[in-house]
């Protein structure tokens, strides 16, 4: 793949970020961190689409690398989640650290197939 | 700071996470199996800097460049969506798939308290809110 495909793919990773960072502004009350739940929710959707998609002629190689490798990969983050269930353990929250990642498990992976199951339909 | 600023720095800091993430993926030797190894690495070694990071900020004080570093960089460099979508892109068995991303949680949690553990001088008590918010500031 071309440069211009890294750089796109590193744009579209920074875009990613962006939309993920933006979430956590529609979270006042910061007591669960439901905005990375929610971020990695969409990034498997997007991935699990792009990845249905394949290098067809909508997307191309170039296109598939930029929104999946890159938008996707931005939005969706593995830092985060970690640091939450260390954040919720050391407080004590055992049960909500548990809740956190069984819901980002399920709901990442039911969304990963919903987003694989839509492109597949579509295509 | 205001809110354009801070995606400003989340922008420029993921895009370099990102190429930072397909730099080593693509320095990373080829692996027979479905476990992706370069992504366990990056999202343990990511997790560890986050969360040394984040106590560092607890014990002394904010740091006006965390967006950048944080959810930026960081963020950027590890991602959750590659590992939730071995199912489709590498052919895993379901059981499987989930085994591989409980097992990278783990790792990655056991990294981030590594890390907390590390950022964590002196150690300071921790405020949850304090924390939740600066993911976001």
């Amino acid at each position: 793949m071309s440069g211009w495909a890294y750089a796109a793919a590193a744009l579209g990773c920074g875009l990613g970020a962006c939309v993920r960072f933006a979430l956590g502004w529609l979270d006042a009350r910061k007591v669960f961190p439901w905005p990375t739940i929610l971020a990695n929710i969409l990034g498997a959707a997007l991935l699990g689409g792009v990845v249905a998609a394949g290098d067809d002629a909508l997307l191309g190689p170039a296109g598939a690398f930029a929104l999946g490798t890159g938008v996707a990969g931005g939005l969706s983050t593995f830092s985060s989640l970690a640091v939450d269930v260390v954040v919720l353990a050391k407080d004590g929250r055992l049960r909500a650290a548990t809740g956190y990642v069984a819901a980002t498990v399920v709901l990442g992976l039911a969304a990963a197939g919903a987003g694989y199951a839509a492109v597949s339909a579509l295509a | 700071m205001s809110r354009a600023a801070q995606l400003g720095l989340v922008l420029v800091g993921g895009a370099v996470g990102g190429a930072l993430r397909m730099a080593v993926a693509a320095a990373f030797p080829e692996t027979a199996g479905m476990v992706p190894w370069d992504l366990v690495l990056i999202n343990a070694v990511g997790s560890f800097a986050l969360g040394w990071a984040v106590a560092r900020t607890q014990a002394r004080g904010p740091w006006r460049l965390f967006p950048a570093v944080g959810p930026g960089l960081l963020g950027g460099f590890t991602t959750f969506s590659s590992m939730a979508v071995l199912r489709w892109s590498a052919e895993a068995p379901a059981v499987e798939a989930v085994a591989i991303l409980l097992a990278t949680v783990a790792i990655a949690v056991a990294a981030a308290g590594a890390g907390w553990w590390a950022g964590d001088r002196p150690p300071t008590p921790m405020d949850e809110r304090a924390v939740f918010v600066e993911e976001n500031e």
